[in-house]
């Protein structure tokens, strides 16, 4: 740790619906779309509170949550391994599909690589081996394509590529 | 995968949630207002999800709506494309979609009509990026094809062919051109027919960035001497069922290339000559010696006096009995970073399995396959002293019932345990050690299926060069065009059997090594790593 005077220990984040929410600045660093905050000359870590209007409460705490707990659980033993899977898949447990995605775009706003990562990855496990109808009412997506446009694809598809099944 | 997308308790959990406690939040404040801003996921996160499904899944997405269609086509870095000649129409519009691929996969199968020159020309000219590519069964393309894919696609790393039908001019443009080539690996290249004219096939500007070579079922290997010898930064040599007698390639190797690490051998002519001369790399990590009958205790004692490095030993010894007892006492006593040691057809006693188990403490995973001599007393004896072990896998070995109990009470690390056509364990040895050892994954079967897949061998590393698996096409090319490819492929094969079988008796080997042979072992399509 550089020897830089640090006048108070917590960043203020006021998330669009709820009371300021303080993290420590190794969590917050960990975002980088408030490290861009904190690195500005104008931040001043006492008084400023970072407003943030795209992200609620719950998604905040929810991505700090991930953070604090494998910020915390760095040390790579087995059973570390053990116990972080299964906070992992209890954290995906307690999100239903729509907060997941709101998750996810929070994640995406505040930029977190590592809650992103698991994200996206969890999104994948859900839509994977999952028919074209599905995923599109799992993200609430309207069809753009033509009958015709679709069926060209899907003939492309069904040579071209090695490897896949039908739907 | 398994990130439980279904299960119960959810409700219980959420109560134990430590912020739902702490935080007081309207949780459905944005989730109905922003449908809209919720359905459509930011670009760079659609790939991210993308990146991590297959690409049957990825082709699925594709169709959802154009925006996922563009997304899909731009952020696919590895495309895995049926190469046969009809695609050729399809390359433009294909690879304007897909413009970011660097790792290309084209494959055919025999009974099909290969993409042509014309059509790898076309893809390089569109996908100079291009870093890895394989090659299977595009037996239409031909030096040419190679020589212009060389030239525009120079940041070529990593080359696989199989069953192509080029030669040594397009392996040496590759050779010349990619500098950068790190991985080359050649199974069944037919293109090299008459080894006296072919030029000789040289590292070229790969010399100094070639890591790997991988060289599989070629009847003129030794077209490829030279490169090997000019690799002079390899680490990884495999050499697979190749007709030549390689003890002289491996003689002359320790002058030229002097650090490698890996050495797989299968289903090769090699003697202890070859084998002292491996000894010279002292840096050696991992070994196969797989189908070698010429290889015996003589040529173990060298590698293990001078390799003491060795992490992983896999030995099939296919019961000829070259190597046994004193080679393995050699490797207890020298090499005692061994981790993994695979055994099959080789007749250790307890003598060596003892000195094995109580010299390298850091064995992890054992596997004895097909040994006449190792019975109930040989496991109890390294079930005492293998403390590191985890994995163990025994097939078609005599134990019984009794050595299960050894299993069951000993090895405190153990985590798995297969134990496969051993006629003296039953399914309640079996049960019998679940019960035992709860945390214990213990994969029995007891010997039934006596027939079927009699050649257990040890993983060849050749893992890309395994997964040559055509997929039903729905599109077959005409069938008369399809009966000569299958005619004409296997000739093909049964000469270079025929080949191989004179060879090796030609040189006298064992009679009983001989017999072996027809036996479907030669095909050895490894299973892996005996369950290791």
């Amino acid at each position: 740790m550089a020897k830089t005077p640090e006048p108070k220990r917590t960043i203020s984040l006021k998330p669009c619906d709820g009371d300021v929410i303080e993290v420590s600045p190794m969590i917050a660093k960990q975002m980088q779309t408030i490290q861009s905050f904190i690195e500005d000359d104008s931040f001043i870590a006492t008084t400023t509170i970072i407003p943030l209007p795209n992200v609620t409460a719950f998604q905040l705490s929810k991505i700090i949550d991930y953070l604090n707990y494998h910020s915390n659980s760095k040390a790579v033993a087995d059973n570390v391994k053990e116990s972080t899977k299964k906070f992992d898949e209890e954290f995906l447990k307690e999100l239903e599909h729509d907060k997941l995605k709101e998750l996810l775009h929070a994640a995406n706003y505040l930029n977190v690589k590592e809650v992103l990562d698991f994200l996206c990855q969890a999104v994948a496990d859900l839509i994977q081996d999952k028919s074209v109808k599905f995923v599109r009412k799992f993200f609430g997506v309207v069809n753009d394509y033509s009958v015709e446009e679709e069926e060209d694809i899907r003939r492309t598809h069904a040579w071209a590529f090695e490897g896949v099944e039908e739907d | 995968m398994g990130q439980a997308t279904s299960t119960a308790a959810v409700a219980s959990r959420a109560k134990s949630n430590r912020f739902s406690n702490c935080i007081k939040f309207r949780s459905t404040a944005a989730s109905g207002a922003n449908r809209d801003y919720i359905s459509n996921l930011p670009d760079e996160c659609l790939a991210l999800v993308f990146q991590s499904l297959s690409s049957a899944d990825r082709n699925r997405c594709s169709l959802v709506c154009r925006r996922w269609y563009q997304i899909e086509g731009q952020s696919r870095y590895r495309l895995s494309l049926i190469a046969q000649s009809d695609l050729l129409p399809f390359i433009p519009s294909l690879f304007s979609r897909f413009d970011s691929v660097t790792k290309l996969a084209l494959k055919c199968d025999r009974r099909s009509l290969s993409i042509c020159d014309d059509a790898l020309v076309l893809i390089s000219a569109r996908c100079p990026n291009i870093t890895r590519l394989k090659l299977r069964a595009c037996r239409e393309l031909t030096d040419s094809g190679i020589q212009a894919f060389a030239k525009n696609c120079k940041s070529l790393k990593k080359l696989s062919c199989g069953s192509c039908t080029f030669g040594s001019k397009g392996m040496n443009a590759v050779l010349d051109n990619c500098a950068n080539l790190e991985e080359l690996s050649i199974k069944r290249l037919r293109g090299i027919i008459d080894v006296e004219t072919a030029a000789p096939i040289g590292p070229g500007a790969a010399a100094s960035s070639l890591k790997t070579i991988c060289i599989k079922d070629l009847y003129n290997g030794q077209c490829f001497s030279s490169l090997i010898l000019g690799a002079k930064n390899l680490r990884t040599l495999k050499l697979f069922g190749c007709s030549d007698n390689v003890d002289k390639l491996l003689q002359l190797m320790p002058n030229q290339v002097t650090s490698i690490v890996e050495v797989h051998l299968e289903m090769l002519l090699i003697s202890d000559v070859g084998m002292q001369s491996i000894a010279n790399y002292s840096n050696l990590e991992i070994l196969h010696l797989l189908k070698t009958p010429g290889c015996t205790d003589f040529g173990l004692v060298a590698i293990a006096e001078r390799c003491r490095l060795l992490r992983k030993l896999h030995i099939d010894g296919w019961k000829v009995d070259g190597i046994g007892d004193e080679g393995l006492i050699a490797v207890a006593k020298c090499c005692p970073n061994l981790q993994e040691l695979v055994l099959i057809g080789v007749n250790p006693t307890k003598l060596s399995l003892e000195m094995l188990a109580s010299n390298c403490l850091n064995l992890e995973r054992l596997a004895l396959c097909e040994s006449a001599s190792v019975g109930d007393p040989e496991i109890c004896c390294i079930a005492v002293k293998c403390v590191a072990l985890k994995k163990l896998c025994i097939k078609r070995c005599p134990v019984s019932d009794h050595g299960m109990e050894a299993l069951a009470n000993r090895f405190p690390n153990l985590v798995k345990v297969k134990v496969k056509k051993c006629k003296g364990v039953t399914s309640e040895g079996g049960d019998w050690l679940r019960l035992t050892r709860g945390s214990l994954a213990v994969n029995l079967d007891t010997g039934q299926s006596e027939n079927e897949n009699p050649g257990v061998s040890a993983s060849n590393g050749g893992a890309q060069a395994n997964g040559i698996e055509f997929p039903p096409m729905p599109n077959q090319i005409a069938a008369a065009g399809a009966s000569t490819t299958i005619a004409s492929s296997s000739t093909g094969r049964s000469v270079s059997f025929k080949s191989r079988l004179r060879l090796l008796s030609g040189r006298r080997l064992v009679a009983h090594t001989l017999r072996r042979w027809p036996a479907n072992s030669i095909q050895c399509k490894s299973n892996q790593a005996g369950g290791v």
